[in-house]
């Protein structure tokens, strides 16, 4: 797979299918199922941050010369998005569905409006500037 | 590539959208209460109080919430701000609520003062919104299916006010154009149609994909059916009387298969959490299929109320009510707490423990009062409905159903001040100055 925009968008979706299926679980206090299901999104909501943080948005920053610009303003939401995992994954613990529901509500907005500026701007702006983009894709962890 | 004019933080001040969400309500609930002192405005649209009532329900209600959302929205789906929307969103709210009031005093007491003053404080609030979110539009270079609905929203609204100001102007002594019956009907087919309908489909291409992880619409669809939804209404509103009816029932049937495919989408979602912005969605294309399965039904000579004449009102307060005002009310449960929480976190983003004792959606909007305005509305659209098909309790039905509208709006003012309120109270204190305002 060559395009950024595929790989990555493919990797959105990935992450919300299992925030969808711990939600769920949440929901139906069904706990040991919403544990597993909030360790796949934790972990595969990491390998993604990572993946932009220290390859995509590295190498955009290095073509653009800008490291102040539209990267800076995801590094930020992704800090935001961080902060939110580890509460909703306190209330989980705790076994607060209302917080935890009222959390993930909030998160999945965030996360989305977030991917809709990637998937939109960010991504196809850096699939037109990047000379490799091959070299990229296979610099970053599969989900 | 230049990058410089690209932003990804162009969200506007908080004030901003919800000064607009903040005003809305009074207008929904002083609309009710006219439904309620002149219940007998139902038996013609052109009854004073039922013009009245129309202009605040769609300007007041309608339009103050849509530029709202607007200038809130088209930063996200463009990365592009509205330009000047902070400095001119004070100016547009206040010709937008005095210019409403007066148009429906105009109408009410059918006085030519209150036009005077009605036309240019509504040219005025329109001229500065279609200005600012026209020139956004424009800047807009590679616009996703959303944008280019939105573009064709405003396009819509600027023909709507167009034919607006000329009809007003007909009640003054400006004798530049003469009153034309066939305008009113396209200015009211283009606004609900056009302006509402495109502006909720370009929101809905991306919000409902997005909140609910359903299906995406499919390409083919969201560029072709507003298209085809235009050159229709284009039809529809300047072709001669045969022509244009075929026309319409045209329009029907892609406003329709615009609602049922978006219930088959919002069925197919993944989150399937008790939702009422889902619900809201659920109810609103409902009744968009069934006055469009009405109006085919009309046409083929099906007549089922009472008093033929009253077709088009139930359709104008179906459509309104039913499916605009839903939508809105659905939206509101969700844009409102999430401004909120985005607005809160940035304030706190340097203070790790206000972080983590932010309020969360549900906080600061609880789902107990998304329940309440549902059932409510539900109940005041059922017993309009109703009222249309009830011989002698017509009057009776219609202000019961204007007394739930009275409540269901004024619960709407209650959560979204009540929100505000928690919003204020949990900022930072020393931030309190710049931003609560």
């Amino acid at each position: 797979m060559t395009y950024i925009v595929e790989y990555m968008t493919q990797q959105h979706r990935c992450c919300d299918e299992s925030f969808a299926a711990a939600e769920e679980a949440v929901s139906k206090q069904n706990w040991s199922e919403a544990s597993a299901q909030m360790a796949v999104f934790s972990r595969d909501l990491g390998i993604h941050f990572t993946n932009e943080e220290e390859h995509l948005f590295l190498a955009f920053e290095e073509v653009s010369g800008n490291t102040g610009g539209p990267t800076s303003v995801m590094r930020v939401e992704h800090q935001q998005m961080r902060g939110m995992v580890e509460s909703m994954t306190q209330a989980l613990q705790a076994k607060d569905a209302d917080n935890y529901l009222g959390l993930s509500e909030t998160l999945m907005i965030l996360m989305q409006q977030h991917n809709m500026k990637e998937e939109q701007i960010l991504y196809p702006m850096t699939q037109q500037m990047l000379p490799d983009t091959a070299a990229v894709i296979s610099s970053m962890n599969d989900l | 590539m230049n990058t410089a004019g690209i932003s990804l933080d162009n969200v506007p001040e908080f004030r901003t959208p919800m000064g607009f969400f903040l005003l809305a309500p009074w207008f929904g609930m002083l609309a009710a209460l006219l439904l309620l002192l002149y219940p007998e405005m139902i038996g013609s649209r052109w009854h004073p109080a039922m013009l009245a009532t129309v202009h605040l329900l769609t300007l007041g209600f309608g339009a103050m919430i849509m530029m709202g959302a607007m200038i809130q929205v088209l930063p996200v789906v463009s990365s592009h701000p509205v330009p000047a929307a902070t400095a001119l969103s004070p100016w547009i709210r206040a010709g937008l609520v005095s210019g409403t009031l007066c148009l429906s005093l105009g109408f009410l007491f059918m006085q030519k003062s209150f036009f005077y003053m009605a036309l240019p404080l509504l040219g005025g609030a329109f001229l500065m919104f279609l200005s600012a979110m026209g020139l956004a539009l424009l800047r807009v270079k590679k616009g996703g299916d959303s944008v280019f609905c939105l573009r064709l929203a405003v396009l819509c609204l600027l023909i709507t006010v167009v034919f607006g100001v000329m009809q007003l102007s007909t009640y003054m002594d400006l004798r530049w154009v003469g009153y034309s019956f066939e305008r009113t009907n396209n200015h009211a087919l283009l606004g609900l149609v056009g302006w509402g309908v495109l502006l909720i489909m370009g929101v809905s291409f991306q919000v409902i994909p997005m909140f609910h992880v359903a299906p995406a619409f499919s390409r083919w669809f969201c560029r072709g059916c507003p298209i085809l939804l235009v050159i229709t209404l284009a039809v529809a509103a300047f072709a001669n009387d045969s022509v244009s009816s075929g026309a319409l029932l045209l329009l029907s049937l892609i406003v329709s298969s615009y609602g049922v495919y978006s219930l088959n989408l919002l069925y197919r979602r993944k989150r399937k959490l008790k939702d009422y912005t889902v619900r809201f969605w659920q109810l609103s294309f409902v009744n968009l299929i069934v006055l469009c399965l009405l109006y085919v039904l009309n046409k083929l000579s099906v007549f089922l109320l009472i008093e033929q004449g009253q077709f088009h009102l139930l359709l104008g307060f179906g459509f309104g009510l039913g499916f605009v005002v839903s939508i809105m009310l659905g939206m509101l449960q969700k844009i409102v707490p999430f401004l909120m929480f985005l607005h809160l976190q940035r304030a706190c983003i340097d203070d790790t423990d206000a972080f983590m004792r932010l309020p969360n959606m549900r906080q600061l909007l609880p789902v107990s009062d998304s329940k309440w305005q549902f059932q409510l509305h539900s109940a005041a659209l059922a017993t309009l409905y109703l009222s249309f098909f009830a011989k002698d309790l017509e009057h009776p039905l219609l202000m019961v159903a204007a007394v739930i509208f009275l409540l269901s709006f004024t619960w709407l003012l209650k959560t979204l001040w009540q929100a505000n309120r928690r919003y204020t109270e949990s900022l930072p204190q020393a931030l309190l100055p710049n931003i609560s305002d």
